[in-house]
């Protein structure tokens, strides 16, 4: 990107510097994100929320002039307060989402806990391992003769 | 009066590092109230709560790590389902629980016949037996003042885990169970399911080990999370529908405990 070409793109209102740093820094971010993906580290379905927030802040910081003008049709003085406005939101969106995924992960990794305790109580009982091996194989039992209880 | 004896009834043991008392929790079951079965629900722990309490003669089930409370009693709750258990009581393993209370709450559950599903061991109705910490009291009288008014119903206690529920109890509680603190949100999610609830007035011991001072801020913490789940638990969409749950066990028949129902609901495997 050279920055002979930026003001050809419009507005003059940032301060070159400003936007050199801001395309800088979100071309990084945009290749880090791919660089997840690409070693596994970052599942694409999560990856593309980013990789579209990333997309989204590139276009901004080379095209300032869409930023103003979707500032003035939602009736927003100084373009910057649009973009923190919609930086806010994304932000706490992402945060939600995260809060249901990990509510379903705990709620998965509760049965996985009690599924395991489960097999491995019954494999323990079918080996006639521990004191309570052969327990479990007799559900039939009386409960009335309390000498099963007491040894 | 009516033959019981054929009804089939566990004991679940919650427990978190009980070392030193759980085994002494398992063997006062077996003395106090010996026609129940012992569980316990060993919660991940990394001392020998699982091998002591085996010495002790219960069944147990080992969760790989620590899932909490409310995930532990589930277990128990699945365990009595899937093994066509009539009746499951709670008693923690920290000893906080007098299983000699056991027949009580089981007289409770029988005599109320069809008008309780679940009988609480409330402290608050006599004696309690300890000197109950005032925040303790003063976070009991909150739920229990939001809990009658919702019910409709004279709740004195709605933080007691002492608890027996019956077979309609056991199938709800296996499909769906409340998560860290869940003794006041599993009161409301039977309410919502119009089972019956009845308390029963028992004497307890102060908490096993210690710190009978309580973490103020966390029991804050614990005071506005559950009733936020309270309010949002009247609206809250049923994790399951009503109906019959997955894999039952034969043991439909024993909703009410009527004469001569089948009991024993078949559990084999």
């Amino acid at each position: 990107m050279s920055v002979a070409l930026l003001p050809l793109l419009g507005a003059e209102t940032l301060d070159i510097r400003v936007r050199v740093a801001a395309v800088i820094a979100t071309a990084l971010m945009l290749a880090f994100v791919l660089e997840l993906v690409r070693r596994r580290r970052l599942a694409e379905r999560y990856a593309l929320v980013w990789m579209i927030v990333a997309t989204t802040l590139l276009v901004l910081a080379i095209w300032t002039r869409l930023l103003g003008l979707a500032a003035s049709a939602l009736g927003i003085a100084v373009p910057a307060n649009a973009l923190f406005i919609a930086a806010f939101g994304v932000t706490f969106l992402l945060l939600l989402h995260f809060s249901v995924i990990t509510t379903r992960l705990s709620e998965e990794t509760k049965i996985l806990a009690q599924e395991v305790a489960r097999l491995d109580s019954e494999l323990r009982a079918a080996r006639g391992q521990g004191a309570n091996g052969a327990q479990p194989a007799e559900p039939e039992r009386e409960p009335s003769s309390p000498a099963t209880a007491d040894q | 009066m009516a033959e019981r004896h054929e009804l089939r009834k566990l004991a679940i043991v919650p427990a978190y590092n009980e070392e030193g008392m759980v085994g002494r929790v398992v063997r006062e079951i077996k003395r106090e109230a010996p026609d129940f079965d012992v569980l316990v629900v060993d919660d991940g722990s990394t001392d020998r709560t699982a091998a002591e309490a085996e010495a002790a003669g219960a069944t147990v089930l080992r969760h790989p790590f620590n899932i909490g409370i409310g995930g532990a009693v589930q277990s128990g709750f699945k365990y009595a389902l899937r093994r066509g258990y009539d009746v499951a009581a709670q008693v923690d393993g920290d000893g906080q629980h007098k299983p000699a209370y056991l027949p009580d709450l089981l007289a409770a559950l029988h005599t109320e016949g069809d008008e309780a599903d679940m009988v609480c061991g409330s402290r608050f109705r006599g004696d309690p037996g300890y000197k109950v910490p005032w925040g303790r009291r003063l976070g009991n009288l909150i739920f229990s003042v939001v809990l009658t008014a919702i019910t409709r119903q004279r709740i004195t206690d709605p933080t007691s885990g002492f608890r027996m529920t019956n077979r309609r109890g056991i199938e709800l509680f296996a499909r769906d169970y409340p998560h860290d603190y869940p003794e006041v949100e599993a009161l409301l999610m039977l309410h919502a399911h119009r089972l019956r609830l009845h308390e029963v007035p028992v004497r307890m011991n102060a908490r096993g080990f210690g710190s009978s001072s309580i973490d103020y801020p966390r029991s804050a913490y614990y005071m506005a999370k559950v009733l936020l789940a309270i309010f949002v638990g009247v609206f809250r969409r049923p994790a399951a529908p009503d109906g019959e749950p997955e894999a039952p066990v034969g043991g439909a028949a024993t909703v009410t405990p009527g004469p001569g129902a089948g009991a024993a609901g078949g559990s084999a495997r």
